[in-house]
């Protein structure tokens, strides 16, 4: 095979580097910005036991668990009503 | 990556759109997709693509290659080539697990004889990808693609084909992400290195488990019996169980014992709500069947459209002693090749008449 397998984190990565970037920059859409609050608020659950890994929501499972594997300290330490800019500035780095 | 490389890919679809565009398709489904596709290939041609930021281009790259492989397996399924009537089946089977009418089942032909797996792009990619196309040209993909690969030589051998019923274990597996939520839940979130090679391994096992399972539930030990044939003494591997683990593991599923795999993959499937693992067919005799009087099984419903795979089974395993003796092994070969795919396209065509009548 001429190339490898291109893995999740770089076929997904863009779309939510574009996301989050537009979140810290002013330009998001309401939509794009409650997909990730909402994927960021399920992967806190998680990360502080509150919540189950079979009932994650498949369609940002990528998403939650790469949070979850690369972040998951800083998560259980984060309030779901106050994530603050540093927090998306922290998470576009793990994707990037 | 710069702009260049957005240029050249666009280039190279152009020339693939032009020889795609006299395709006739089967259904009104691949029509839809074909135009999609072409309409977000054309509004990615409009855009200020050389003025792209880094993850533009990156997001772009992606998207031009989703409309890339999607144009590869329309190709090779169109009327005259998409191997119709197991694709039926495994529509059917797909319709137990997920809301079959989002996607479309397409198949590409390899050279190559052992060439049997499944690929699609997963529903997060999907979703992502159609907010982007969203936000960007007001476009939308309607529909998935769940593709299947298959060795030209064997689209119609309904022997090995049992196989695609294993693939799309695959897919539904990474649909609802249920082995994987299993290696999460067991071994913890961490950083993809950190993993061992043994847990690696059980996590691999465990989606060639559940694969094999999926397909046990449609057509029994059909896809067994193929493993047999084909990897009959195949020890574990880093990628998959040894085959007897294989073979044991279904046979007891199907012999109803208790087995850990089956009970923590149902565990699974139930916490996140979806449907269990259990037999999903109908048991047709092989005494009482229509191929012995050398005609297509009349086929009663889907758990028994299911179970044809298996009945061909049982008469090529059994046909040095069934009605099909006196025949050479070629024949024998295609009078049971014959007989399945008749049964299925009478079945698939009687159910359509019923729907429109």
């Amino acid at each position: 095979m001429y190339l490898a397998q291109l893995s999740s984190l770089q076929t997904q990565a863009p779309f939510y580097i574009n996301s989050l970037e537009s979140i810290i920059h002013g330009n998001n859409t309401p939509e794009s910005k409650e997909k990730i609050d909402s994927a960021i608020s399920e992967a806190i659950d998680i990360a502080k036991g509150q919540k189950n890994i079979y009932s994650v929501d498949n369609n940002h499972y990528f998403f939650i668990t790469t949070l979850l594997a690369n972040y998951r300290e800083r998560l259980i330490q984060v309030e779901k009503d106050n994530f603050g800019m540093v927090l998306y500035v922290d998470i576009l780095k793990i994707f990037k | 990556m710069n702009h260049k490389t957005i240029e050249l890919q666009l280039l190279q679809l152009e020339e693939s759109f032009s020889k795609s565009r006299s395709n006739i398709y089967s259904d009104n489904k691949k029509e839809t997709h074909f135009s999609e596709l072409h309409e977000l290939f054309s509004a990615i041609k409009k855009s200020d693509y050389k003025n792209f930021t880094q993850a533009e281009l990156d997001s772009h790259n992606q998207i031009l290659n989703y409309i890339f492989t999607g144009l590869e397996f329309l190709d090779n399924s169109t009327l005259n080539v998409i191997p119709y009537e197991i694709v039926s089946c495994l529509e059917f089977a797909l319709d137990d697990w997920v809301d079959s009418s989002n996607f479309i089942i397409v198949t590409s032909l390899s050279n190559r004889k052992g060439d049997f797996f499944f690929q699609s792009d997963n529903r997060e990619y999907f979703e992502n990808q159609n907010i982007e196309i969203g936000t960007r040209y007001n476009l939308k993909i309607t529909y998935r693609l769940i593709q299947i690969v298959l060795p030209k030589v064997l689209s119609r051998d309904y022997l090995s084909i049992v196989v695609l019923y294993h693939e799309l274990g695959h897919f539904v597996d990474l649909e609802l992400n249920i082995t994987s939520k299993i290696f999460y839940s067991k071994y913890g979130y961490k950083l993809s290195y950190l993993y061992t090679q043994l847990e690696l391994m059980d996590y691999n096992h465990s989606m060639e488990y559940f694969a094999d399972l999926f397909a046990a539930q449609y057509i029994n030990n059909a896809s067994n019996l193929y493993i047999n044939y084909i990897a009959h003494n195949a020890p574990d591997s880093y990628t998959h169980p040894s085959s007897v683990k294989r073979i044991n593991l279904v046979n007891d599923f199907l012999n109803g014992k208790t087995r850990t795999e089956v009970t923590e993959l149902n565990t699974a499937l139930v916490q996140g709500g979806c449907e269990q693992i259990k037999i999903r067919y109908e048991h047709i005799k092989i005494q009482n069947s229509d191929f012995q009087i050398l005609v297509p099984q009349k086929i009663k419903n889907i758990a028994e459209l299911h179970y044809i795979f298996k009945l061909g089974w049982e008469f090529w395993e059994t046909s040095e002693t069934n009605f099909l003796r006196k025949l050479n092994p070629r024949q024998k070969y295609h009078v049971i090749n014959n007989l399945i795919e008749k049964s299925i396209s009478n079945y698939i065509v009687k159910l359509r008449w019923e729907e429109v009548s």
